[in-house]
C-alpha cells in the first residue's frame, strides 16, 4: 500500500530517490477520516484514489483501517493519512475515537439510498461533537453512475450541502467519477484554513495544526498517528 | 473410515507379505538377505496402529521404521502414513497379496546398539596397549557426541513422527470417546486438536464439541437427538419470520444484514457470485444472522457474518451452523456491545501483555501515539479470521478454539436470549422480561422444574405439554397478553 501510493506521489523525482524516500518525506501530514452510512461505498472511494482500482466484491469495514497517499498541493508534499471507518451505528464508539486530530472528512451517502442521505445531518453532529473547530467537511453523493437506481437528486445534495454549510460533489467510485476532485478540494480547502488560522491567530504557530504553508517547507513527524 | 471399508467390498482375510531393508528405494526390488515376514490379517480389524505392532513383533524391531505399499498400477511404492493410504492399500492393491517395504531407519534408531561397537574388552585392550588409543577415543569421542545429539533433539520434542503432527482424523477422534461415544476426557481432544488441527471432513464433527455446542456427558446417540431437536427449534424461529418478510423489523434487519453477507467471503467457491440470488450458501447465511439477530440482545452487527462464515463452511448445513454461531456468540457478543466496554478491557490486556513481552514495540508504538492499539481491532473482534486466508483461517480457528478453556456445559445451549424473543404481529414490540432460563429441549435439562413454557408458546407448542401446571397467574396474565 504504501509502495504503490510513493510511486504515485512525486512527479518528476526519479525511482530511486522515492524508494530511499523514508516516511519522513513529507511538508505536511493531514489526517482525514472517510464516514457515512453502511456502505454507501467508502472503502470502494478509498481504493479508488489510492488504488486506483475498483471491485464489487469489497468487505464490510470492521472498525477503521487506513491508506496512506502523498500529493503535491501548492509546491507543497502532503501525506494524507485517509482513515476508512465502519458506517455501523455500532462501531460509533471506536470511530469517534479517530475523530480528534482530524483535520478533513468526507461525509458520504448513497444517491440510491435515501436513508443515507436522510442521516447526513446526524454525521455533520457527530462531527462537530468529537472533532475539533477547524476541521473541513465535504459532502459526498457517491454512485452516481446508477443513474436508474437514484432517489436523491443533485439538487437536493446541493440544497442540503449549502444548508449545512458543506462543499459538495458527486462521485462515482466504479465509474471513476470526481474521486480525485474531492481529495484535492479537501487539501486545498484544509490547507486554507491553516493560513487562515495562523494569519488570525499568530498563536497556533506551534499548534500540530498550524504548520503554516508559507513557512520553509519541514517535516512535521508530530502529526504522525500511525 | 471404517465406512469406507465396508463401502467397497474387500476381503476378510488380506495376506501381506513385508520386505525389511535398510536402503530405501523408490520401487521394490527383491535381493538376497532381505528378511521377508508374510502374514493374514482382516483389514477391517487392522488398522495402521495394529499393523504397526504385527510388524514390530514379527521382525523384533527396536528401531523406528517406515512402510510403503506397491501399487498394483504403476509398480511404485507409496508411504503408508495414516489410515486412509492403508485403507487404499487394502482397497486397490491386496489382490493377490498386498506387498509392503518395511524401511528402517538406522539413524533415528532409538536403541543404542552402536555403542555396542566398544565392547569393554576394548576398553580394557586398549588400556593395555597404548598404540591404538588414539583411534578408539576418536571413536569413543564419536560416540558420546552422537548419543548427546540424538538426546538433545528428543528432548527439544522437535522431530516429531509425522503421526503427531497430522490432523487429528477419525480413528484417533474415537479414542476419545468411551463404547457409548461419551467423550471421555475434553481436554485431551482439545490438546490434540491444539497441536495438530483437524481433518477438514472431519470439522462439522469436531467443531461442536470445541464450541461447547453440547451439554456435558451426551452419548453419540443423545447427541445426534440433541442436535435434531436444536434444528427443529431453529427452523420454526427461522419459519416463523420468514412468514413475516413485511414486519417493518424483519425487512429492516434483513436490508442490513444483505449488505454485508453480500459482501462476505465471495471470493471463496463456497460464496463465490456477485448478486445475492445465484449462491444458495449466501442465502443460508443471510437466513442464520437473521435469525440470530431477531431472538437476541446483541442484534447484528458487522463483523458477525464473518465469523458465521467459516461456521457455514465447515457444517454444510444452516440448522447446524446457526447452533455453532449460537454457541461461538456465547462467548463473543459482548466483543459487539455498543458502550465498547468488553473491546476496551481487551485493548488494556493486550496493551498489559505487549509492555510484559515487548516492551520495545510498545515503547515505540508510544512514541508514536499508536499505543492504544486500536489499529488491532479487527483482529480482536473477528479473532483474526480477516487476517488469513479463507482456507487458513479454518485451522487457526479451531486451534484457538481448542485454546480456549473447557467449559462446564450445565445447561443447554441456548437459541435465543431470554428477553428477545421474536414475536411476530401486533404482540410483536413486547419483549417480555421473564427470568427463567429457558431449555426448549426438556429432556436435556437437569433443572426441569424451572423450564417454563410461556416463551414457547406460539414458537413451539409442542413442547409445552407437561409443563403448563407451572405457569402461575402472573404469567397466565401476560401470556394473555401476548394472544
Amino acid at each position: 500500500m504504501l509502495d504503490s501510493s510513493r510511486q504515485r506521489m512525486a512527479g518528476g523525482q526519479d525511482q530511486k530517490w522515492q524508494k530511499d524516500a523514508a516516511d519522513q518525506n513529507f511538508d505536511y501530514m493531514f489526517k482525514i477520516l472517510i464516514i457515512g452510512n453502511s456502505s454507501v461505498g467508502k472503502t470502494s472511494f478509498l481504493f479508488r484514489y489510492a488504488d486506483d482500482s475498483f471491485t464489487s466484491a469489497f468487505v464490510s469495514t470492521v472498525g477503521i483501517d487506513f491508506k496512506v497517499k502523498t500529493v503535491f498541493r501548492q509546491d507543497k508534499r502532503v501525506k494524507l493519512q485517509i482513515w476508512d471507518t465502519a458506517g455501523q451505528e455500532r462501531y460509533r464508539t471506536i470511530t469517534t475515537a479517530y475523530y480528534r486530530g482530524a483535520m478533513g472528512f468526507i461525509l458520504m451517502y448513497d444517491v440510491t439510498n435515501e436513508e443515507s442521505f436522510n442521516s447526513v445531518q446526524d454525521w455533520v453532529t457527530q462531527i462537530k461533537t468529537y472533532s475539533w473547530d477547524n476541521a473541513q467537511v465535504i459532502l459526498v453523493g457517491n454512485k452516481c453512475d446508477m443513474e436508474d437506481e437514484r432517489v436523491v437528486s443533485f439538487e437536493r445534495g446541493k440544497q442540503l450541502a449549502d444548508q449545512l454549510g458543506l462543499e459538495f460533489f458527486e462521485t462515482s467510485a466504479k465509474e471513476n467519477i470526481n474521486v480525485k476532485s474531492v481529495f484535492e478540494r479537501l487539501v486545498d480547502i484544509i490547507c486554507d484554513k491553516m493560513s487562515e488560522s495562523l494569519d488570525s491567530d499568530p498563536t497556533l504557530v506551534n499548534a500540530p495544526k498550524g504548520t503554516r504553508l508559507t513557512d520553509n517547507p519541514m517535516p512535521t513527524n508530530s502529526g504522525c498517528q500511525c | 473410515m471404517m465406512s469406507h471399508l465396508i463401502k467397497y467390498h474387500i476381503p476378510e482375510v488380506i495376506g501381506i507379505e513385508v520386505l525389511k531393508t535398510d536402503k530405501y528405494d523408490n520401487y521394490l526390488k527383491t535381493n538376497n538377505g532381505e528378511e521377508v515376514r508374510r502374514l493374514s490379517v482382516n483389514p477391517k480389524m487392522t488398522p495402521l496402529s495394529v499393523l504397526y505392532k504385527l510388524v514390530v513383533q514379527a521382525f523384533n524391531l527396536n528401531s523406528d521404521f517406515t512402510l510403503s505399499y506397491l501399487r498394483r498400477d504403476t509398480y511404485e511404492l507409496c508411504c503408508i502414513q495414516c489410515d486412509l493410504d492403508l485403507d487404499y492399500a487394502y482397497r486397490h492393491n491386496s489382490h493377490p497379496c498386498l506387498q509392503i517395504r518395511l524401511f528402517v531407519d538406522k539413524s533415528n534408531c532409538n536403541s543404542l546398539f552402536d555403542w555396542d561397537i566398544i565392547t569393554t574388552s576394548d576398553v580394557v585392550r586398549t588400556q593395555c596397549d597404548g598404540t591404538s588409543t588414539t583411534s578408539t577415543t576418536v571413536l569413543l569421542i564419536n560416540q558420546v557426541q552422537k548419543l548427546m545429539n540424538r538426546a538433545l533433539e528428543k528432548s527439544k520434542g522437535k522431530q516429531m513422527p509425522e503421526s503427531v503432527t497430522r490432523p487429528l482424523n477419525d480413528n484417533e477422534l474415537r479414542t476419545f470417546l468411551d463404547s457409548e461415544g461419551k467423550v471421555k476426557c475434553i481436554r485431551d481432544m482439545r490438546i490434540a486438536v491444539y497441536e495438530r488441527g483437524v481433518e477438514p471432513s472431519l470439522r462439522k464433527v469436531v467443531w461442536k464439541h470445541l464450541l461447547n455446542v453440547y451439554p456435558y456427558g451426551l452419548t453419540a446417540q443423545q447427541r445426534i437427538d440433541f442436535m435434531k431437536l436444536k434444528c427443529e427449534t431453529y427452523c420454526q424461529m427461522r419459519n416463523l419470520w420468514q412468514s413475516n418478510e413485511k414486519d417493518p423489523i424483519v425487512e429492516q434487519t434483513l436490508d442490513m444484514i444483505k449488505k454485508d453477507v453480500m459482501r462476505t467471503d465471495r471470493q471463496h467457491h463456497f460464496y463465490y457470485g456477485n448478486s445475492d440470488d445465484d449462491n444458495d450458501n449466501v442465502t443460508a447465511l443471510l437466513n442464520l444472522l437473521t435469525t440470530y439477530s431477531l431472538n437476541h440482545r446483541e442484534t447484528y452487527c458487522q463483523g458477525m457474518s464473518d465469523l458465521a462464515s467459516p461456521l457455514l463452511y465447515a457444517m454444510k448445513d444452516e440448522s447446524h451452523a446457526y447452533i455453532c454461531f449460537c454457541a461461538l456468540m456465547s462467548r463473543l457478543s459482548s466483543n459487539f456491545n455498543a458502550n465498547g466496554e468488553v473491546m476496551s478491557r481487551k485493548f488494556a490486556h493486550l496493551s498489559q501483555l505487549l509492555q510484559y513481552y515487548d516492551h520495545d514495540l510498545y515503547s515505540y508504538l508510544r512514541r508514536q501515539g499508536a499505543h492504544e492499539l486500536l489499529f488491532c481491532y479487527r483482529w480482536l473482534l473477528l479473532e483474526l479470521k480477516r487476517e488469513f486466508p479463507f482456507d487458513d483461517t479454518l485451522l487457526m480457528l479451531e486451534v484457538l478454539w481448542s485454546s480456549m478453556p473447557c467449559v462446564d456445559m450445565k445447561t443447554s445451549l441456548h437459541l435465543f436470549d431470554d428477553h428477545f424473543l421474536y414475536i411476530p404481529n401486533k404482540s410483536f414490540h413486547l419483549r417480555p422480561q421473564f427470568s427463567q432460563n429457558i431449555s426448549i429441549d426438556p429432556t436435556l435439562t437437569p433443572t426441569k422444574a424451572s423450564i417454563s413454557p410461556l416463551r414457547t408458546i406460539k414458537l413451539m407448542p409442542q413442547f409445552m405439554t407437561n409443563d403448563s401446571k407451572h405457569i402461575d397467574s402472573s404469567q397466565k396474565e401476560l401470556i394473555d397478553n401476548l394472544h
